[in-house]
């Protein structure tokens, strides 16, 4: 049987972890089932807990957030938010080539492509704002969130060396300055698209 | 199915044989979510949220394809060592 100090105990415990709410909740259960199931074997709850920890320790070791970050959360949520974060690199890489694909052979419509873009991120911007589903605060801590400089970042170090290579000065009136624009783009709106839907994708 | 309850019948199924790693399950379900293949929904059992799991269409075509996958591919290993 588990008491509620028991259950205070065990939240203690995760709390620590900094996990997300979704995370939690699912751990926290998780957690009530395998002491119950243990405590059958005649185990104490101290017992049970203990060994609960244990088999969870990898988990929820504490781990670096990004690569250059001081922030650690637990390895169980870098794991995800990884996960849900290289999916929109991909998207965004795939939908990049399509825009290089268009500058070179469809020319012409490579504007009306950057202009659809720019269209769905203010209307995500304002679908959020409307909807309350942001706050301007958090659209500003999204836009310079650490994963993201990082990102442009490493952007801006292809771009060093595209001009580098192709001798090329004024490198910012490069046409090809303008597709990893939409790379960045195509970030930004997949990141207000999971927010709206109150999925977690970058650590607060 | 909840994601402790998927532990204990994967355990159950292969007599101990396949012992799932606790923490490693959710990464995987998370990830299944977002691919469309498994939604989820929650429930309160005893004052607590339980996440449940379930199969969507895609998820169910998917698995039936793996299945059958799986099923040629053990097919082919047994007619080999067989031999």
């Amino acid at each position: 049987m588990i008491t509620i100090v028991h259950e205070h105990e065990i939240k203690a415990f995760l709390q620590k972890k900094n996990l997300s709410t979704v995370i939690s909740n699912e751990v926290y259960d998780h957690f009530i089932s395998q002491i119950l199931e243990l405590m059958k074997n005649n185990l104490s709850f101290q017992e049970a807990f203990l060994k609960t920890k244990t088999e969870w320790q990898f988990e929820l070791k504490m781990v670096k957030a990004y690569l250059f970050s001081f922030k650690k959360i637990a390895r169980i949520e870098k794991t995800v938010l990884q996960s849900r974060f290289r999916n929109i690199i991909i998207s965004s890489t795939i939908f990049t080539l399509i825009g290089f694909a268009v500058l070179f052979f469809l020319n012409d419509y490579f504007y009306l492509m950057q202009v659809g873009l720019l269209v769905t991120l203010f209307s995500l911007l304002l679908y959020n704002f409307i909807f309350k589903k942001m706050k301007l605060r958090e659209c500003y801590n999204l836009s310079f969130h650490p994963l993201i400089l990082q990102n442009i970042l490493l952007e801006l170090i292809l771009l060093f060396g595209i001009s580098y290579f192709t001798q090329n000065i004024n490198f910012w009136d490069m046409e090809i300055n303008q597709v990893f624009l939409m790379y960045a783009v195509a970030v930004q709106i997949q990141l207000l698209y999971f927010r709206s839907k109150k999925v977690n994708v970058l650590i607060a | 199915m909840y994601g402790y309850q998927m532990t204990q019948r994967a355990k159950d199924l292969t007599e101990g044989e396949l012992e799932m790693t606790e923490g490693a399950l959710y990464p995987l379900l998370h990830k299944l979510e977002g691919d469309g293949l498994i939604t989820s929904e929650i429930q309160k059992i005893n004052g607590r949220d339980r996440k449940y799991y379930l199969l969507t269409e895609k998820g169910k075509k998917q698995q039936a394809a793996q299945e059958a996958e799986m099923k040629t591919y053990l097919f082919n290993l047994n007619t080999i060592f067989n031999i």
